[in-house]
């Protein structure tokens, strides 16, 4: 079956748009704010990051990336929020809006802005890493070598005690596997 | 025809995807995040549950395992929705009792196919 889901773009630019607004007041206000303000932010760049993916504006999808990611960073403790890195926010948010306007004419955005921006936050996120690069404490080599960046500072307690019906129907691991 | 909950806080994606549903004829109902998800499945049974993972209030994770709590839902299939692929996330999806993992971009043809695999 093939279905045609370009009916939902107007929502999505409207959502989009929107999101722009709350990231853009959201990270003026950041000082005051807190986890919640940062965690507001990021979600607002992860769906219109999803959004533009589904749509087929790479563009959009592309440059967001970037910027979650650093989002990603600030908001789990990896990264010092400061008012550079705020303020690279601010301009990339403006770059999204460009490039969400040039997508939904189906045009590519050649503004120099956007090059500069993402080039900003690629070495940002190369260069400034907070995270130590060397010599890990005895606690994160007993974790997993892959997931020791990742896990680090968002704990979880996950408490998993298989019972006999796990593998009854709805627990299908190749589904898993399978992606 | 089987009865799908869609939980997202993205209302086009939550669009996207209930249309999607009933194109292929299930019937859906919509929930904005984890809580409210939460709530319509302790009023309802559903066959499927189709969740988003960063949400507001509650996200999906902790949804899928306040619903494995709840005895109607103990084998419901529930698959994840989201930009998310890492490892350890899914590692935690998978342990929370999630059934299966469907990475964004929403691709509308994938998700029929996922859904025929794990729904019987």
């Amino acid at each position: 079956m093939s279905i045609d889901l370009s009916q939902f773009i107007p929502t999505f630019l409207e959502e989009s748009y929107e999101g722009l607004e709350l990231m853009e007041s959201s990270l003026l206000n950041l000082e005051q704010g807190g986890e919640d303000t940062i965690n507001a932010i990021f979600r607002a760049a992860h769906s219109i990051k999803g959004g533009a993916g589904t749509f087929g504006f790479n563009q959009v999808t592309d440059f967001t990336h970037e910027v979650e990611t650093l989002l990603d960073e600030m908001r789990d403790g990896r990264r010092q929020v400061e008012q550079s890195s705020v303020n690279l926010l601010l301009k990339s948010v403006d770059c999204i809006r460009l490039l969400i306007d040039a997508a939904k004419d189906g045009q590519e955005c050649s503004e120099p802005s956007i090059e500069e921006n993402f080039t900003a936050i690629q070495a940002l996120l190369k260069g400034e890493s907070a995270e130590p690069v060397s010599a890990p404490t005895a606690s994160e080599m007993s974790a997993q070598p892959d997931e020791t960046s990742a896990s680090q500072s968002n704990t979880w307690l996950i408490e998993f005690i298989p019972s006999h019906e796990i593998y009854k129907p709805a627990m299908m691991s190749y589904v898993f596997l399978a992606h | 025809m089987a009865k799908i909950l869609v939980v997202d806080d993205s209302a086009s994606i939550r669009n996207m995807v209930a249309f999607t549903l009933k194109q292929a004829s299930y019937e859906t109902v919509e929930a904005v995040d984890g809580k409210d998800g939460l709530a319509k499945a302790q009023k309802e049974k559903f066959d499927l549950v189709i969740t988003d993972v960063n949400m507001p209030v509650m996200d999906g994770i902790t949804l899928c395992g306040n619903l494995r709590a709840l005895p109607a839902f103990r084998f419901t299939p529930i698959l994840i929705l989201t930009t998310e692929s890492s490892p350890e996330i899914k590692q935690r999806g998978k342990a929370a009792g999630a059934t299966g993992w469907l990475v964004k971009p929403f691709n509308p043809d994938k998700l029929l196919a996922t859904i025929k695999r794990v729904i019987r």
